[in-house]
């Protein structure tokens, strides 16, 4: 074997390991949707319509979290490159949909090509989350001069992490995966139809509370220890900015999947974004804790 | 940055794969075609039963047009040698557009086969 060839075979390897990574990823992920009823029925009740532009919308976030994390064990990354993974991302992710759901017997021959790609679309969309940060998850642990609790990141991402526009895509993407594992589901509409003003309070406080927690206070591996002096920087501001994304990324999941419409009054997706928001803050927060 | 023939399908299938959903999805929304349910059975046959004084029918309703149904309710009619009716009814929880969902009903085994009828009683636009 020539010098060339050995060089390709360990390319061809170390892609591999990279598609595997991502793969393992999306799966632990994007399991929990992959197994909810709700998700599969969103499949064929959402317009297609609105399955097109929500995956148009989650590419942007998939890009995002690309650049922050990615299932590759590239460094630096150009817009061309990040595409160039995002786009396999969104493929590895729909394949791997595809071929779960036909093992669980969701997808068959009786439904219509309209049923299955609306059902795989909407379930891949959790597992292309898994397998844009598989990365940054689940590579082997690396020799770090930072000492223990640096190492699963690859080095030159950890001063990236730290700029706010990172923190802040971060604190997107994290809200947007956990708010989608909960927005289909019936249970939030049981909940916010149970809830007083003072019970939505009490939430609003606690979504706050355990957010600051979490990133500022309670010293996690991965929060905050440095704080700098940009307005947005400062822990309680981050905190209520990052809750607002988080409700809006909240509103608009319930949009999406119909659980609010434009008919019902303002009141009502005040109530479900404030339930909603709450596993949606907890993802934002777990979101810059652990890429 | 020079990408491997690995590198390069993966990208390759994934974009045709995106370009395919996306391209399906928004052709569906803007074909020119009805938009209203149409259920129907497609397909009667009888089945072994459980009980002995029934007897089983598994049947397949399709809903061919452009819009999912939830709740969809199917009624079997039939009438007992006394001229006395008896009637089930099968509710599927969805009926996708476009798909079909098996079903199966017990009548007594003396009903008259002739009068065996099924029709959809209602279901809900979701």
């Amino acid at each position: 074997m020539t010098r060339a060839e050995d060089q390709t075979r360990r390319e061809t390897q170390s892609q591999l390991k990279d598609y595997g990574r991502g793969l393992a990823g999306g799966l632990l992920f994007g399991l929990p949707l992959l197994l909810t009823q709700e998700v599969w029925y969103s499949g064929f009740i959402l317009r297609p319509l609105h399955i097109a532009i929500f995956l148009t919308i989650h590419f942007v976030v998939l890009l995002g979290l690309v650049w922050v994390a990615g299932f590759k064990a590239e460094e630096e990354r150009g817009l061309g490159a990040l595409s160039f993974e995002a786009v396999e991302t969104l493929g590895l992710a729909l394949v791997e949909t595809a071929v779960v759901l036909l093992i669980f017997g969701r997808l068959n021959a009786q439904m219509a090509m309209i049923e299955m790609v609306g059902k795989v679309t909407i379930a891949a969309i959790p597992v292309s989350i898994g397998v844009a940060i598989a990365t940054s998850q689940m590579q082997a642990e690396q020799e770090s001069p930072d000492g223990p609790g640096h190492g699963n990141r690859p080095q030159s991402r950890e001063p990236r992490r730290q700029r706010t526009s990172v923190r802040y895509m971060l604190v997107v993407g994290g809200a947007a995966y956990m708010a989608y594992n909960f927005a289909p589901v019936q249970e939030m509409t049981v909940i916010a139809l149970s809830m007083t003003w003072l019970h939505q309070l009490a939430l609003m406080a606690l979504s706050l509370a355990v957010t600051f927690g979490l990133v500022f206070a309670l010293e996690f591996k991965g929060g905050t220890r440095e704080i700098r002096d940009g307005l947005l920087e400062q822990p309680w501001i981050e905190t209520f900015v990052s809750y607002a994304i988080s409700l809006v990324i909240a509103a608009g999941l319930l949009f999406f999947f119909g659980t609010w419409e434009p008919e019902d009054s303002l009141a009502s997706l005040v109530n479900h974004a404030i339930v909603l928001g709450f596993p949606s803050s907890l993802g934002a927060a777990a979101g810059r804790l652990l890429l | 940055m020079k990408r491997g023939y690995l590198e390069l399908l993966v990208f390759t299938l994934s974009s045709l794969l995106i370009a395919f959903v996306v391209g399906y999805l928004l052709y569906y929304e803007f074909a020119p075609e009805s938009k209203d349910p149409h259920i129907e059975i497609v397909k009667v046959s009888q089945a072994e039963s459980s009980r002995p004084d029934q007897r089983a029918l598994t049947f397949v309703a399709r809903n061919s047009g452009e819009v999912s149904v939830a709740s969809a309710m199917i009624e079997f009619s039939a009438q007992l040698p006394d001229g006395k009716e008896v009637t089930r009814t099968v509710t599927f929880a969805f009926l996708p557009k476009g798909s079909e969902r098996k079903g199966r009903v017990q009548l007594p085994l003396d009903v008259v086969e002739s009068t065996i009828k099924y029709t959809v009683v209602s279901f809900i636009l979701p």
